[in-house]
Protein backbone atom coordinates (compact mmCIF):
# COMPACT_ATOMS: atom_id res chain seq x y z
CA UNK A 1 0.00 0.00 0.00
CA UNK A 2 1.07 3.44 -0.66
CA UNK A 3 2.97 5.07 2.13
CA UNK A 4 0.51 7.76 2.25
CA UNK A 5 -2.44 5.59 2.60
CA UNK A 6 -0.98 3.93 5.23
CA UNK A 7 0.31 6.70 7.60
CA UNK A 8 -3.79 8.25 6.62
CA UNK A 9 -5.20 5.12 7.86
CA UNK A 10 -2.68 5.01 10.91
CA UNK A 11 -3.63 8.41 11.93
CA UNK A 12 -7.39 7.92 11.09
CA UNK A 13 -7.99 4.64 13.07
CA UNK A 14 -5.15 5.16 16.07
CA UNK A 15 -4.76 8.47 16.72
CA UNK A 16 -8.10 9.68 15.95
CA UNK A 17 -10.17 6.66 16.55
CA UNK A 18 -12.51 7.01 13.70
CA UNK A 19 -13.30 10.55 14.76
CA UNK A 20 -12.37 11.90 11.59
CA UNK A 21 -13.39 10.27 8.50
CA UNK A 22 -12.35 12.78 5.56
CA UNK A 23 -8.56 13.12 6.53
CA UNK A 24 -6.68 14.13 3.24
CA UNK A 25 -3.05 14.25 2.94
CA UNK A 26 -2.23 18.22 2.71
CA UNK A 27 -4.34 19.13 5.84
CA UNK A 28 -2.30 20.14 8.51
CA UNK A 29 -2.02 17.56 11.19
CA UNK A 30 -1.06 20.47 14.07
CA UNK A 31 -2.97 23.70 12.84
CA UNK A 32 -6.05 21.48 12.45
CA UNK A 33 -6.22 20.26 15.96
CA UNK A 34 -6.03 16.66 14.50
CA UNK A 35 -2.61 16.07 15.84
CA UNK A 36 -1.76 17.24 19.11
CA UNK A 37 2.61 17.25 20.26
CA UNK A 38 2.18 13.56 21.38
CA UNK A 39 0.24 12.52 18.21
CA UNK A 40 3.17 13.59 16.45
CA UNK A 41 5.54 11.53 18.55
CA UNK A 42 3.32 8.40 18.18
CA UNK A 43 3.43 8.69 14.20
CA UNK A 44 7.06 9.02 14.42
CA UNK A 45 7.75 5.73 16.44
CA UNK A 46 5.05 4.44 13.86
CA UNK A 47 7.14 5.49 10.74
CA UNK A 48 10.49 3.96 12.39
CA UNK A 49 8.32 0.67 12.91
CA UNK A 50 6.36 0.51 9.45
CA UNK A 51 8.76 1.69 7.26
CA UNK A 52 11.65 0.57 8.91
CA UNK A 53 13.51 4.14 8.62
CA UNK A 54 14.83 5.92 11.80
CA UNK A 55 13.99 9.34 11.59
CA UNK A 56 16.91 11.32 13.09
CA UNK A 57 15.72 13.61 16.04
CA UNK A 58 17.33 16.52 13.88
CA UNK A 59 14.39 15.96 11.39
CA UNK A 60 11.56 15.58 13.73
CA UNK A 61 10.42 18.86 13.10
CA UNK A 62 6.87 21.08 12.03
CA UNK A 63 8.33 21.60 8.43
CA UNK A 64 8.95 17.79 7.98
CA UNK A 65 5.84 16.37 9.69
CA UNK A 66 3.15 18.86 9.77
CA UNK A 67 1.02 17.21 7.15
CA UNK A 68 1.22 13.31 5.61
CA UNK A 69 2.62 15.02 1.96
CA UNK A 70 5.50 16.47 4.25
CA UNK A 71 6.20 13.54 5.73
CA UNK A 72 6.01 11.37 2.57
CA UNK A 73 7.83 14.02 0.60
CA UNK A 74 10.50 13.29 3.66
CA UNK A 75 11.10 9.97 3.26
CA UNK A 76 11.37 10.23 -0.28
CA UNK A 77 13.89 12.32 0.34
CA UNK A 78 16.02 10.58 3.07
CA UNK A 79 15.14 7.17 0.75
CA UNK A 80 12.82 5.54 3.44
CA UNK A 81 11.58 2.17 2.19
CA UNK B 1 16.27 12.50 22.39
CA UNK B 2 12.62 13.19 20.96
CA UNK B 3 11.54 9.82 21.02
CA UNK B 4 12.40 10.02 25.12
CA UNK B 5 9.98 12.41 25.78
CA UNK B 6 6.74 10.21 25.19
CA UNK B 7 8.80 8.01 27.68
CA UNK B 8 9.70 10.53 29.93
CA UNK B 9 5.70 11.27 30.17
CA UNK B 10 5.07 7.52 30.88
CA UNK B 11 7.29 7.77 33.59
CA UNK B 12 5.97 11.30 34.96
CA UNK B 13 2.13 9.70 34.77
CA UNK B 14 3.59 6.85 36.69
CA UNK B 15 5.55 8.69 39.20
CA UNK B 16 2.08 11.18 39.95
CA UNK B 17 0.38 7.96 40.15
CA UNK B 18 3.08 6.82 42.79
CA UNK B 19 3.10 10.62 44.34
CA UNK B 20 -0.66 10.15 44.93
CA UNK B 21 -0.98 6.72 46.04
CA UNK B 22 1.52 7.10 49.11
CA UNK B 23 -0.12 10.36 49.69
CA UNK B 24 -3.08 7.87 50.43
CA UNK B 25 -0.59 5.66 52.56
CA UNK B 26 -0.07 8.65 54.56
CA UNK B 27 -4.28 8.88 55.55
CA UNK B 28 -3.91 5.72 56.00
CA UNK B 29 -1.16 5.93 58.42
CA UNK B 30 -2.31 8.94 60.24
CA UNK B 31 -5.48 10.07 59.87
CA UNK B 32 -7.80 6.20 59.44
CA UNK B 33 -5.72 4.72 61.82
CA UNK B 34 -8.79 4.65 64.52
CA UNK B 35 -10.21 2.36 61.58
CA UNK B 36 -7.77 -0.31 61.75
CA UNK B 37 -6.61 0.42 65.41
CA UNK B 38 -7.98 0.88 68.60
CA UNK B 39 -5.17 2.70 69.93
CA UNK B 40 -4.02 4.26 67.00
CA UNK B 41 0.28 4.26 66.87
CA UNK B 42 3.00 7.09 66.55
CA UNK B 43 4.05 6.00 62.85
CA UNK B 44 6.41 8.74 62.42
CA UNK B 45 10.12 6.96 62.75
CA UNK B 46 8.56 3.41 61.59
CA UNK B 47 9.67 1.76 58.39
CA UNK B 48 6.61 1.91 56.28
CA UNK B 49 6.82 5.69 57.36
CA UNK B 50 10.49 5.96 55.84
CA UNK B 51 9.16 3.86 52.82
CA UNK B 52 6.70 6.14 52.13
CA UNK B 53 8.82 9.35 52.08
CA UNK B 54 11.69 7.59 49.95
CA UNK B 55 8.67 6.86 47.27
CA UNK B 56 7.77 10.19 47.98
CA UNK B 57 10.57 11.95 47.19
CA UNK B 58 11.32 9.62 44.55
CA UNK B 59 8.90 10.92 41.87
CA UNK B 60 8.76 14.80 43.23
CA UNK B 61 10.01 15.18 39.31
CA UNK B 62 6.91 14.60 37.88
CA UNK B 63 4.00 17.56 37.42
CA UNK B 64 8.11 19.34 36.20
CA UNK B 65 8.39 16.41 33.63
CA UNK B 66 4.98 16.91 32.42
CA UNK B 67 5.51 20.69 31.95
CA UNK B 68 9.02 20.31 30.54
CA UNK B 69 7.36 18.11 27.73
CA UNK B 70 5.03 20.43 26.70
CA UNK B 71 7.36 23.45 26.52
CA UNK B 72 9.45 20.95 24.25
CA UNK B 73 6.61 20.48 21.31
CA UNK B 74 5.50 24.22 22.26
CA UNK B 75 9.18 24.86 19.85
CA UNK B 76 8.30 21.88 17.63
CA UNK B 77 4.67 23.21 16.67
CA UNK B 78 6.54 26.83 16.14
CA UNK B 79 9.07 25.34 13.75
CA UNK B 80 10.90 28.21 11.84
CA UNK B 81 8.09 30.81 12.57
CA UNK B 82 8.57 33.66 14.56
CA UNK B 83 6.53 32.50 17.23
CA UNK B 84 3.82 29.59 18.06
CA UNK B 85 0.22 31.17 16.13
CA UNK B 86 -2.73 31.81 18.57
CA UNK B 87 -4.98 29.80 16.86
CA UNK B 88 -2.11 26.38 17.47
CA UNK B 89 -2.73 27.72 21.20
CA UNK B 90 -6.25 27.93 21.57
CA UNK B 91 -6.82 24.47 19.79
CA UNK B 92 -4.23 23.10 22.77
CA UNK B 93 -6.38 24.93 24.79
CA UNK B 94 -9.72 23.53 23.38
CA UNK B 95 -8.61 20.07 23.62
CA UNK B 96 -7.19 20.44 27.24
CA UNK B 97 -10.29 22.12 28.38
CA UNK B 98 -12.70 19.39 26.68
CA UNK B 99 -12.46 16.54 28.76
CA UNK B 100 -11.06 18.39 31.49
CA UNK B 101 -14.94 20.03 31.40
CA UNK B 102 -16.01 16.39 31.58
CA UNK B 103 -14.65 15.42 34.02
CA UNK B 104 -14.74 18.63 36.39
CA UNK B 105 -18.66 17.78 35.61
CA UNK B 106 -18.82 13.78 36.60
CA UNK B 107 -16.64 14.77 39.89
CA UNK B 108 -19.07 17.50 40.55
CA UNK B 109 -21.78 15.14 39.89
CA UNK B 110 -20.97 12.23 42.19
CA UNK B 111 -20.18 15.02 45.05
CA UNK B 112 -23.71 16.22 44.64
CA UNK B 113 -25.05 13.02 44.99
CA UNK B 114 -23.26 12.50 48.45
CA UNK B 115 -23.78 16.33 49.74
CA UNK B 116 -25.87 18.01 47.61
CA UNK B 117 -25.37 20.96 45.53
CA UNK B 118 -22.51 23.54 46.07
CA UNK B 119 -22.88 27.29 45.54
CA UNK B 120 -22.61 28.53 42.31
CA UNK B 121 -19.64 30.68 43.16
CA UNK B 122 -17.97 27.49 44.24
CA UNK B 123 -18.20 26.22 40.87
CA UNK B 124 -17.00 28.79 39.04
CA UNK B 125 -14.20 29.13 41.51
CA UNK B 126 -13.65 25.38 41.27
CA UNK B 127 -14.16 25.25 37.41
CA UNK B 128 -11.25 28.38 37.18
CA UNK B 129 -8.94 26.91 39.86
CA UNK B 130 -9.06 23.33 39.11
CA UNK B 131 -10.57 23.16 42.62
CA UNK B 132 -12.81 20.20 42.21
CA UNK B 133 -10.42 17.59 42.13
CA UNK B 134 -6.47 18.06 44.29
CA UNK B 135 -5.40 16.97 41.27
CA UNK B 136 -7.17 18.94 38.44
CA UNK B 137 -4.97 22.61 39.26
CA UNK B 138 -2.39 21.01 36.66
CA UNK B 139 -4.74 22.22 34.16
CA UNK B 140 -5.29 26.19 34.84
CA UNK B 141 -1.46 26.13 35.38
CA UNK B 142 -0.72 24.42 31.98
CA UNK B 143 -3.72 26.71 30.08
CA UNK B 144 -1.81 30.16 31.35
CA UNK B 145 1.75 28.78 30.28
CA UNK B 146 0.18 28.09 27.09
CA UNK B 147 -0.98 31.66 26.82
CA UNK B 148 2.28 33.05 27.62
CA UNK B 149 3.68 30.76 24.99
CA UNK B 150 3.74 33.34 22.34
CA UNK B 151 5.77 35.37 24.59
CA UNK B 152 8.02 32.95 26.06
CA UNK B 153 8.90 31.74 22.13
CA UNK B 154 9.58 34.83 21.20
CA UNK B 155 11.97 35.48 23.83
CA UNK B 156 13.54 31.53 23.57
CA UNK B 157 14.32 32.97 19.99
CA UNK B 158 15.77 36.60 21.09
CA UNK B 159 17.87 35.52 24.46
CA UNK B 160 17.37 31.88 26.04
CA UNK B 161 19.67 32.41 29.00
CA UNK B 162 17.99 35.64 29.72
CA UNK B 163 14.72 33.62 30.07
CA UNK B 164 16.06 30.75 31.55
CA UNK B 165 17.16 32.88 34.33
CA UNK B 166 14.32 34.93 35.19
CA UNK B 167 11.55 32.00 34.75
CA UNK B 168 14.43 30.16 37.01
CA UNK B 169 14.66 33.57 39.54
CA UNK B 170 10.91 33.86 39.73
CA UNK B 171 10.40 29.90 40.37
CA UNK B 172 13.20 30.14 42.88
CA UNK B 173 10.82 32.86 44.84
CA UNK B 174 8.01 31.33 44.33
CA UNK B 175 9.70 27.95 46.26
CA UNK B 176 11.21 30.29 49.04
CA UNK B 177 8.56 32.14 50.38
CA UNK B 178 7.32 29.07 51.64
CA UNK B 179 10.06 28.46 53.84
CA UNK B 180 8.87 31.36 56.77
CA UNK B 181 6.05 29.54 57.22
CA UNK B 182 8.08 26.47 57.25
CA UNK B 183 10.42 27.77 59.94
CA UNK B 184 7.47 28.62 62.37
CA UNK B 185 7.41 32.29 60.90
CA UNK B 186 3.99 33.15 61.19
CA UNK B 187 4.33 35.28 57.69
CA UNK B 188 1.10 33.82 56.56
CA UNK B 189 0.70 36.76 53.65
CA UNK B 190 3.76 35.67 52.32
CA UNK B 191 2.47 32.58 51.66
CA UNK B 192 -0.08 33.50 48.88
CA UNK B 193 1.24 32.16 45.09
CA UNK B 194 -1.32 29.10 44.88
CA UNK B 195 0.30 26.25 42.48
CA UNK B 196 -2.37 26.18 39.86
CA UNK B 197 -0.76 30.24 39.11
CA UNK B 198 1.62 29.93 36.48
CA UNK B 199 4.65 31.38 38.04
CA UNK B 200 5.13 28.57 40.26
CA UNK B 201 6.10 26.18 37.18
CA UNK B 202 7.10 28.51 34.77
CA UNK B 203 10.48 27.54 34.52
CA UNK B 204 9.75 23.91 33.62
CA UNK B 205 7.66 24.61 30.63
CA UNK B 206 10.11 27.54 29.31
CA UNK B 207 12.83 25.37 29.37
CA UNK B 208 11.49 22.36 27.51
CA UNK B 209 10.77 25.33 25.32
CA UNK B 210 14.33 26.79 25.48
CA UNK B 211 15.66 22.77 24.75
CA UNK B 212 13.31 22.13 21.90
CA UNK B 213 15.00 24.65 20.27
CA UNK B 214 18.63 23.75 21.15
CA UNK B 215 17.92 19.69 21.20
CA UNK B 216 21.12 18.92 19.46
CA UNK B 217 23.13 21.35 21.42
CA UNK B 218 21.74 20.17 24.88
CA UNK B 219 21.93 16.58 24.24
CA UNK B 220 25.20 16.85 23.29
CA UNK B 221 25.48 18.22 26.93
CA UNK B 222 23.37 15.97 28.29
CA UNK B 223 25.08 12.85 26.78
CA UNK B 224 28.45 14.56 27.84
CA UNK B 225 27.34 14.82 31.37
CA UNK B 226 24.71 11.89 32.03
CA UNK B 227 26.77 10.00 34.55
CA UNK B 228 27.05 13.06 36.92
CA UNK B 229 23.36 13.94 36.53
CA UNK B 230 22.53 10.41 37.05
CA UNK B 231 24.66 10.36 40.54
CA UNK B 232 23.52 13.85 41.67
CA UNK B 233 19.65 12.95 41.24
CA UNK B 234 20.73 9.80 43.17
CA UNK B 235 22.59 11.85 45.91
CA UNK B 236 19.44 14.42 46.19
CA UNK B 237 16.80 11.79 46.81
CA UNK B 238 18.23 10.92 50.54
CA UNK B 239 19.34 14.20 50.85
CA UNK B 240 15.41 15.58 49.92
CA UNK B 241 14.06 13.14 52.59
CA UNK B 242 16.19 14.35 55.04
CA UNK B 243 15.75 17.89 53.65
CA UNK B 244 12.07 17.44 54.90
CA UNK B 245 12.34 15.50 57.86
CA UNK B 246 14.36 18.55 59.38
CA UNK B 247 11.87 21.35 57.87
CA UNK B 248 9.28 19.01 60.01
CA UNK B 249 11.01 18.50 63.17
CA UNK B 250 11.81 22.49 63.54
CA UNK B 251 8.35 23.48 62.44
CA UNK B 252 7.17 20.58 65.15
CA UNK B 253 3.61 20.74 64.14
CA UNK B 254 3.88 16.85 63.01
CA UNK B 255 3.82 15.23 59.54
CA UNK B 256 3.27 18.50 56.76
CA UNK B 257 1.77 17.84 53.38
CA UNK B 258 4.80 17.58 51.05
CA UNK B 259 5.78 21.12 49.22
CA UNK B 260 8.33 21.50 46.55
CA UNK B 261 11.66 23.02 48.17
CA UNK B 262 14.85 23.90 46.22
CA UNK B 263 16.27 20.38 46.69
CA UNK B 264 13.17 18.86 44.95
CA UNK B 265 13.52 21.60 42.42
CA UNK B 266 17.53 20.71 41.60
CA UNK B 267 16.00 17.11 41.73
CA UNK B 268 13.82 17.35 39.19
CA UNK B 269 16.32 19.04 37.07
CA UNK B 270 18.91 15.96 37.14
CA UNK B 271 16.27 13.81 36.52
CA UNK B 272 15.08 15.16 33.45
CA UNK B 273 18.23 15.81 32.30
CA UNK B 274 19.43 12.46 33.23
CA UNK B 275 16.68 10.92 31.56
CA UNK B 276 17.09 12.66 28.28
CA UNK B 277 21.01 12.03 28.62
CA UNK B 278 20.25 8.12 28.26
CA UNK B 279 18.51 8.47 25.30
CA UNK B 280 19.97 5.53 23.87
CA UNK B 281 19.68 3.05 26.98
CA UNK B 282 17.16 0.63 27.34
CA UNK B 283 14.41 0.73 29.34
CA UNK B 284 12.19 -1.84 30.49
CA UNK B 285 8.20 -1.90 29.60
CA UNK B 286 9.64 1.05 27.46
CA UNK B 287 6.35 0.38 24.75
CA UNK B 288 3.68 0.27 27.83
CA UNK B 289 5.50 3.44 28.93
CA UNK B 290 5.33 5.06 25.70
CA UNK B 291 1.36 3.96 25.36
CA UNK B 292 0.76 5.16 29.31
CA UNK B 293 2.68 8.44 27.98
CA UNK B 294 0.95 8.98 24.80
CA UNK B 295 -2.82 8.94 27.30
CA UNK B 296 -1.26 10.71 29.92
CA UNK B 297 -3.52 13.88 30.02
CA UNK B 298 -6.28 11.15 30.26
CA UNK B 299 -5.04 8.87 32.99
CA UNK B 300 -3.93 12.54 34.83
CA UNK B 301 -7.73 13.27 34.72
CA UNK B 302 -9.59 10.02 35.60
CA UNK B 303 -6.82 8.73 38.45
CA UNK B 304 -7.26 11.13 41.47
CA UNK B 305 -11.28 10.72 41.45
CA UNK B 306 -10.63 6.91 41.07
CA UNK B 307 -8.24 6.44 43.78
CA UNK B 308 -10.59 8.56 46.21
CA UNK B 309 -13.61 6.11 46.03
CA UNK B 310 -11.04 3.20 45.64
CA UNK B 311 -9.29 4.26 49.26
CA UNK B 312 -13.02 4.91 50.55
CA UNK B 313 -14.26 1.38 49.37
CA UNK B 314 -11.64 0.29 51.37
CA UNK B 315 -11.68 1.86 54.22
CA UNK B 316 -15.48 1.36 54.92
CA UNK B 317 -15.37 -2.64 53.63
CA UNK B 318 -12.19 -3.93 54.73
CA UNK B 319 -10.29 -1.18 57.12
CA UNK B 320 -7.66 -3.77 57.97
CA UNK B 321 -5.81 -3.49 54.17
CA UNK B 322 -5.08 0.21 55.82
CA UNK B 323 -2.75 -0.93 58.27
CA UNK B 324 -0.82 -2.65 55.42
CA UNK B 325 0.67 0.07 53.47
CA UNK B 326 2.90 -2.87 51.56
CA UNK B 327 -1.14 -3.43 50.17
CA UNK B 328 -2.36 -0.91 50.51
CA UNK B 329 -0.61 1.23 48.77
CA UNK B 330 -0.27 -1.11 45.70
CA UNK B 331 -3.91 -1.26 45.54
CA UNK B 332 -4.29 2.58 44.77
CA UNK B 333 -1.58 2.44 42.29
CA UNK B 334 -3.69 -0.50 40.54
CA UNK B 335 -6.72 1.14 40.62
CA UNK B 336 -5.72 4.98 39.84
CA UNK B 337 -3.75 3.26 36.73
CA UNK B 338 -6.40 0.58 36.05
CA UNK B 339 -9.65 2.56 36.22
CA UNK B 340 -8.66 5.23 33.72
CA UNK B 341 -7.07 2.48 31.68
CA UNK B 342 -10.13 0.27 31.63
CA UNK B 343 -12.40 3.00 30.87
CA UNK B 344 -10.32 4.27 28.21
CA UNK B 345 -10.01 0.82 26.23
CA UNK B 346 -14.48 0.45 26.87
CA UNK B 347 -14.79 4.09 25.13
CA UNK B 348 -12.01 2.82 22.52
CA UNK B 349 -14.77 -0.30 22.03
CA UNK B 350 -17.95 0.48 21.96
CA UNK B 351 -19.97 3.66 19.37
CA UNK B 352 -18.43 6.25 21.96
CA UNK B 353 -15.01 5.58 20.35
CA UNK B 354 -15.62 8.78 17.93
CA UNK B 355 -15.73 10.80 21.24
CA UNK B 356 -12.50 9.33 22.59
CA UNK B 357 -10.74 12.60 22.16
CA UNK B 358 -13.08 14.33 24.05
CA UNK B 359 -13.67 12.45 26.66
CA UNK B 360 -9.62 11.75 27.34
CA UNK B 361 -7.87 13.72 25.78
Amino acid sequence: MDKKLIMLDYIKQDLLKGRVSNLNADDDLLDSGILNSLGILQLVAFIDERFDYQVPDEDVVYENFHSVDAISAYLARMGGN
Amino acid sequence: MIRRLLLLNGVAILGVILFHSVGWGYVAMFDWAHRYDAVPADHVGTVSYYVVRFCEQLVVFSISAFLFVSGFFIAFATGRNKTIGWHLVGIRIRDLLIPYTIWTLIVWVLAALEHGLASPQDYVMDYLLGGANPAYYYVPLLIQLLLLSPFLVRWAKANYISMLVVTGVVQTAVILQYYPSLFGYDIEYLNIIPKWLFVSRIFWFSLGIVVGFNAKAFQDFLVRHKRFLLGLAIVLIPLGVIEWEIIQMIVNRGVMPHRETLLDAVYSLTVIFAFLGYYQAKIPFANTLNDWGSKSYGIYLVHSPAMTYAARIIAVFVPGILAYLILFVPIMMIAALGVPLLLMSIVNRTPLRPYYKFIFG
